[in-house]
């Protein structure tokens, strides 16, 4: 009997303290940037902006090329058009071209973006990376239901939580400086039962990514109004010119030829008025 | 041409250049109103009339008023609150030639082109209604013509300089000088159209007689 008792207690407790599983899934700038732990080299060139500005939109391409992806290439490309209908918005963005992952190698760096960049004709890109982790541990005591067999069908004591972040690092290409950055980041939580537990990640890992990009949407365009501003009243730290047949701001500026011709124009006039004035008052008399 | 002597202060057009300033102290203003070519081509086509009222700096916006000022007040003195639809329509001729004339151009704000129109529509206003000192409007006329030809067709400002943002567009004092001679032909035509038939017969009739014997057909029309 006292064995009995310490065999229930001893599944109890183990129960009690239940099992949690992670699962981590990314795509890392860093790695893909940086691949060799190479420390970045500082250089202290101005980025020159050609406005109107041709972006290009990349995903970071996973680690390992057989590494299975949390995004299909048609997910990677709908966020990617998500995020260049931000840029499409402004007028100093001419065009804006998603670039499918496959034209990226694991690790590629710089001189992988740059090949990009001249096959598609793009002087900033925007490199799209992600890190999704999910949780899964088991409510204590709803666990215990499982050991009825009906109890994993239908006791949702699973408890799932996905933090997804996606992060747009904007990168000027010929001089290798990120202009600004914004990130998404959502969190999914929710519970289900342990044979749903497959399908519920999967769905939470959609939800999750589908949260992070809309998020990311009203980063990106805050962070772009506030790079607008800084490129406008920080000369020392960016430069702006015009691409060859492009007027970035046209102004209709008089000289002081133009106002001097006016001002005679303006002084023949009045004494015209004047004149007006003494004859009608001679003829009024 | 009638003198509305009894108008002190010219409103429109002292409210036409406080707008300017206040757009220039508003940056919200000037986002929403400033000639935007892909905001027009999303539909905001207000930006093709407002954009003559946003400027870029002091100096801009400086030179600008007093153009404006100094035109407007003039004909408006003149003419009284009728100088509205001149302004209308070259802010209005101003916009259309930026937008489908200058395709490069992103962004376009100033009221240099209106100026222009005013000052081509006074000149003309003075060519026609003085008798003695007809040389002065007509000189000063041929010199800016003369000038914003040749800044139109070279492409560049003769007196202003640009950097590599920023540029003056010479084709919105062009448009913004037919603008104003348009307006004066619109004006003089519809004067000849109104006049009335008096005693001494039809003044359209004689109007028309005079003009082609001045051309070189004297005396071959017979009066109706």
């Amino acid at each position: 009997m006292k064995r009995i008792t310490l065999i229930t207690t001893g599944i109890v407790a183990a129960l009690a303290v239940g099992c949690a599983t992670q699962r981590v899934q990314r795509a890392s700038i860093v790695d893909f940037l940086y691949p060799n732990k190479e420390r970045p080299v500082e250089t202290a060139t101005i980025p020159t902006l050609s406005l109107p500005m041709d972006v290009g939109i990349v995903f970071v391409p996973e680690k390992t090329p057989y590494q299975e992806s949390a995004l299909t290439e048609k997910e990677k490309i709908a966020l990617m058009e998500r995020v260049g209908a931000q840029f499409k918005a402004y007028p100093f963005i001419r065009s804006v071209n998603p670039i499918p992952t496959q034209y990226l190698r694991p690790g590629g760096g710089f001189p992988n973006l740059e090949e990009v960049g001249t096959m598609f004709g793009v002087d900033v890109i925007v490199v799209l990376s992600y890190d999704q982790a999910q949780f899964t541990d088991q409510h204590q005591l709803a666990a215990l239901s499982y050991w009825t067999l009906v109890g994993a069908y239908v006791v949702p004591a699973e408890r799932n939580t996905t933090h997804t972040m996606i992060d747009a690092a904007v990168y000027h290409l010929p001089s290798h400086k990120m202009l600004f950055r914004a990130p998404g980041i959502s969190r999914v939580q929710r519970n289900s039962t342990p044979v749903d537990l497959v399908a519920a990640l999967r769905e939470d890992e959609h939800q999750g990514f589908t949260k992070a990009s809309d998020d990311l949407t009203i980063s990106l365009k805050q962070q772009l109004d506030v790079f607008r501003e800084k490129a406008r009243k920080a000369p020392d730290e960016y430069k702006v010119v015009a691409k060859t047949g492009y007027d970035l701001k046209a102004v209709g500026e008089l000289d002081g030829v133009t106002l001097m011709l006016l001002a005679v124009l303006a002084g023949a006039t009045c004494l015209g008025f004047r004149n007006q004035h003494s004859c009608g008052q001679q003829g009024g008399k | 041409m009638q003198v509305h002597s009894k108008q002190r202060l010219p409103w429109l057009t002292l409210a036409v250049i406080g707008l300017a300033m206040v757009v220039s102290v508003v940056p919200v203003l000037s986002r929403w109103l400033v000639f935007d070519r892909a905001a027009i081509i999303g539909g905001q086509w207000w930006r093709l009339i407002t954009g003559n009222w946003v400027h870029f700096s002091a100096d801009h916006l400086l030179a600008d008023a007093v153009a404006v000022g100094m035109a407007g007040a003039l004909i408006e003195r003149r003419e009284g609150m009728r100088v509205f639809w001149l302004y209308a329509a070259a802010a209005a001729g101003v916009g259309l030639a930026v937008f489908f004339l200058a395709p490069t151009v992103v962004q376009y704000g100033g009221l240099s082109g209106v100026a222009c129109g005013a000052f081509g529509y006074l000149a003309l206003s003075e060519i026609k209604r003085s008798s003695v000192r007809r040389w002065t409007p007509a000189l000063v006329l041929v010199l800016l013509v003369a000038k914003v030809g040749w800044e139109y067709a070279t492409g560049r400002a003769l007196f202003v300089n640009t950097n590599d943002s920023m540029m003056v567009l010479p084709l919105a004092h062009a448009a913004g000088l037919l603008s104003g001679f348009g307006y004066w032909a619109v004006l003089i035509v519809r004067r000849w159209a109104d006049a009335p038939i008096t005693e001494k017969g039809d003044v359209r009739w004689e109007t028309t007689k005079r003009c082609v014997s001045q051309i070189g057909g004297a005396g071959t029309m017979p009066a109706p």
